[in-house]
């Protein structure tokens, strides 16, 4: 089921009457049963395949927690591991890997004959199995204690707001929320409010009236003007933004509405001043979860400069190719891991902080061209995240390069139309919760201003947003 | 029994979620209430204004809206064209019907009612219903189809499904959505129909009588496909065709299946695809009785008239339409 569709709009109001009527243990029950709702609305089979690994996961925890000797617990971890990943890697990589290795056996002089299995990729895959893998980690590494009550644990990896897209949320810090009584209040209404307006504002007020205008520009961009290509980065590197984080809006404020708390997932990326930074700002729930169960046990900066580099690269590597079963992922993981590798070395080196130490008078110059200097870097690697493969990559970034002026499909308007109204609409907003330092300033304001603002914000998204269309979230593929 | 019941009923139901919550905040009513007087005054203002444009508002183009409402307007009022071109882009972009309303045709109404990419699943919900009852029947309909639109080609796809996401396509088949309560939405493809100036594109177009000249010229793509190309035409689009083919009967309209001209370096690529059309056609047309007039190799069009492959510039459309009424007249002859 998806957020922005009109079967959400019904489901949405009847759980929540439901919950708000019953105690603590039937209101757990309740949305279990509203989530298993929520994913089979898609496919009921995908129910089936989740509750393999949900099952398992939840044993192996118990198990490992039982386990008197190291060697136990440690065969329980690699059972949970290897079931998680082994579903992982059939369902989003078989394709993948068996092209790849047909590609290198053609380029080898020894083609053969390459199976292909129409697999279905259950949503949010990739998701849900780096959710589980963390709780029984936690476990594992005794930062948790295993959960016994099985409703319980399934309601903290298919708790519907945040089952498909993430929040990637943490067991140490949803597991608490669901074993407790919770506490809803009209603040906690409230906010869950704001945020639902402003993740719908973001999805379908911008993203899905960018979606079509990007998408035309990425499959053909042979047929495109330079400039109109540098647009339409601008405008995807935008979308994903508010696709993404307009559904972890979403999914937090929804969640509001039961009293339980998701991390937060974005923090005004696109402000970050270099790319250390980004990436403590965007995705953070992925992010996070890297540095936590890859980049630090494979070593983290500990080993010396050469293996923390390594660990960097493989990091981010292994990040983009979470995000689809395509090398261009990689890639753009790649370049991610690059851009942060070079960043660590100057900083290392001294480099930026003498640079930034001499102009530190000028701070209100340097900072606004660093955004803009980060921005462009990561939109870069966005034609590598969009492009459906290197050839496209390529001819987009060459368009760009020669500032190409063939164009068969209309161009666009730089400086006009809706989309120029909504990003501004969206950079203002954007502007006053990064500079007063509160998602939630609209809530300070009289009721007056509040009313004024959420009006406007629900003409917007009627008027001039993708309301026909029920598009579904980019990360959904993921 | 009852007692049992209700001894089980408050064993999962609680007031304390709804106690806590408690009373609902002053200032929280008025915001919701601001906003949404805010909205409803947004929509009744919508409301007014877009009903002045009828269906416009729903189509994927603002032209398209005036070509294909302009038309329906036409023949609801029985004052519809003698002639009416219908198909995709080698008919809006190559038919002109001013430069046919010569010889034959002279003195003839004729409308080109032709979209670019208007294959045949758009054409079936866009063009079709309107050839239907209650319109006014033309008396001759000339379709033109570039062959490729036939196969399952992921561009022809892809270009098809532009149109029949539209609102206007969707209605046609009878999907509505949550919007659809709503005029808001409606409004901003309202715009261009509420201006007290019509827009020159407008003009442009009522002038061309549907006419749609190609203005860019890809060179690139005189000599190859400028899609994936598929090899075989499928049942369900050639279907479309005797759909039409079918209507022409029950209407008693006369039918021409124009295949339309190619430039010469780009006839071998698309041979095949050619002989297969023209084999079907052939099939369909001795039980339809339709008129093929098969101008795939036009010797007076060389490569300079052809923006691409497959579609001529404004020169090569006046020229190529002015020969068509003569090409019509033997036609009519032979059929007779």
């Amino acid at each position: 089921m998806l957020f922005n569709s009109f079967a959400f709009a019904i489901f949405l109001p009847i759980v929540l009457g439901g919950y708000y009527v019953l105690n603590r243990r039937a209101q757990n029950i309740w949305i279990l049963l509203a989530s298993l709702v929520f994913y089979g609305w898609w496919d009921p089979r995908f129910i089936l395949l989740l509750a393999v690994p949900t099952i398992i996961d939840y044993f192996c925890a118990l198990r490992i927690k039982a386990a008197s000797r190291h060697a136990m617990k440690k065969r329980y971890l690699l059972v949970s591991l290897i079931t998680n990943l082994t579903i992982l890697g059939f369902f989003k990589y078989f394709n993948f890997f068996i092209d790849s290795a047909s590609r290198i056996l053609e380029i080898v002089g020894r083609p053969h004959y390459k199976p292909f299995l129409y697999i279905i990729l259950p949503i949010g895959i990739s998701f849900y199995t780096f959710h589980e893998i963390s709780y029984v980690v936690d476990v594992y590494r005794d930062e948790l204690e295993p959960v016994h009550d099985l409703i319980v644990y399934l309601n903290y990896v298919l708790f519907f707001p945040q089952l498909v897209a993430g929040p990637i949320a943490r067991a140490t810090q949803l597991l608490p929320q669901l074993q407790r009584e919770r506490r809803v209040t009209w603040q906690n209404i409230q906010e869950g409010s704001l945020l639902m307006l402003l993740g719908y504002f973001k999805k379908v007020g911008v993203a899905d009236v960018l979606a079509p205008i990007v998408e035309v520009r990425f499959v053909y961009p042979e047929l495109c003007k330079g400039s109109d290509l540098l647009l339409a980065l601008y405008y995807f590197s935008i979308q994903i933004y508010c696709d993404f984080s307009g559904y972890t809006d979403i999914a937090r404020g929804v969640s509001k509405l039961f009293g339980i708390e998701l991390q937060l997932n974005f923090n005004h990326p696109y402000f970050a001043t270099n790319i250390t930074d980004f990436w403590r700002r965007w995705h953070i729930s992925l992010s996070t979860w890297l540095r936590d169960y890859l980049y630090i046990p494979l070593g983290g900066n500990k080993n010396g400069t050469l293996l923390t580099y390594r660990n960097l690269m493989l990091t981010m590597l292994l990040g983009g190719l979470w995000h689809g079963a395509n090398w261009t992922f990689v890639v753009w993981g790649g370049l991610h891991g690059l851009y942060l590798s070079a960043h660590k070395l100057m900083l290392e080196h001294g480099r930026l902080s003498s640079v930034t130490g001499k102009v530190n008078a000028w701070r209100f110059l340097i900072s606004p061209l660093k955004v803009v200097l980060t921005f462009h870097l990561v939109a870069l690697t966005w034609i590598f995240f969009r492009a459906g493969s290197f050839h496209t990559a390529w001819l987009y970034t060459k368009g760009i390069l020669t500032w190409q002026q063939l164009s068969t499909i209309p161009a666009l308007n730089w400086f006009g139309g809706r989309a120029t109204l909504l990003i501004a609409v969206l950079f203002a907003i954007e502007m006053v919760q990064y500079w007063s330092k509160d998602a939630a300033i609209m809530l300070r304001r009289g009721w007056v201003t509040r009313g004024f603002a959420y009006g406007v914000l629900l003409v917007l998204i009627f008027a001039l947003g993708g309301v026909y269309s029920e598009v579904p979230f980019i990360y959904f593929q993921f | 029994m009852a007692e049992s019941i209700l001894k089980y009923l408050s064993s999962i139901f609680s007031s304390k979620t709804v106690s806590a919550i408690g009373r609902v905040p002053r200032t929280f009513v008025l915001t919701i209430v601001l906003a949404l007087l805010l909205f409803a005054i947004a929509e009744s203002v919508s409301r007014s204004i877009v009903r002045k444009v009828g269906r416009r508002w729903e189509y994927w183009d603002k032209i398209a809206a005036v070509k294909f409402e302009d038309y329906r307007a036409l023949v609801s009022s029985n004052a519809g064209p003698d002639i009416v071109i219908i198909g995709d882009s080698t008919a809006a972009r190559d038919l002109d019907p001013r430069s046919m309303a010569t010889g034959h045709f002279s003195g003839k109404e004729i409308y080109n009612l032709a979209w670019p990419a208007n294959f045949p699943l758009a054409f079936r919900i866009t063009t079709l219903p309107l050839l239907r009852e209650p319109y006014q029947a033309p008396r001759i309909v000339l379709a033109s189809f570039t062959p490729g639109s036939f196969t399952d080609n992921p561009r022809v796809d892809e270009f098809e499904q532009e149109i029949l996401k539209s609102t206007y396509c969707q209605h046609v088949l009878g999907h509505y959505s949550f919007a659809d309560k709503f005029f808001l939405p409606r409004l901003r493809n309202a715009m261009p129909f509420l201006q007290n100036k019509p827009d020159e594109e407008f003009n442009e177009l009522r002038k061309n009588k549907g006419f749609m000249p190609s203005e860019a010229v890809v060179e690139e793509y005189r000599t190859t496909d400028s899609g994936t190309r598929a090899s075989q035409i499928v049942a369900s689009r050639f279907d479309v065709l005797i759909e039409l083919a079918d209507l022409s009967r029950q209407r008693k309209f006369e039918l021409y299946i124009l295949i339309p001209p190619v430039s010469p370096t780009f006839a071998a690529p698309t041979a095949d695809i050619y002989q297969q059309y023209l084999a079907l056609l052939k099939t369909a047309q001795q039980k339809y009785g339709f008129t093929i007039l098969d101008k795939r190799h036009s010797d007076f069009l060389t490569d300079e008239y052809f923006t691409d492959g497959i579609h001529l510039t404004r020169a090569g459309a006046e020229i190529f339409s002015s020969t068509l009424p003569r090409e019509f007249q033997s036609a009519m002859q032979v059929n007779r």
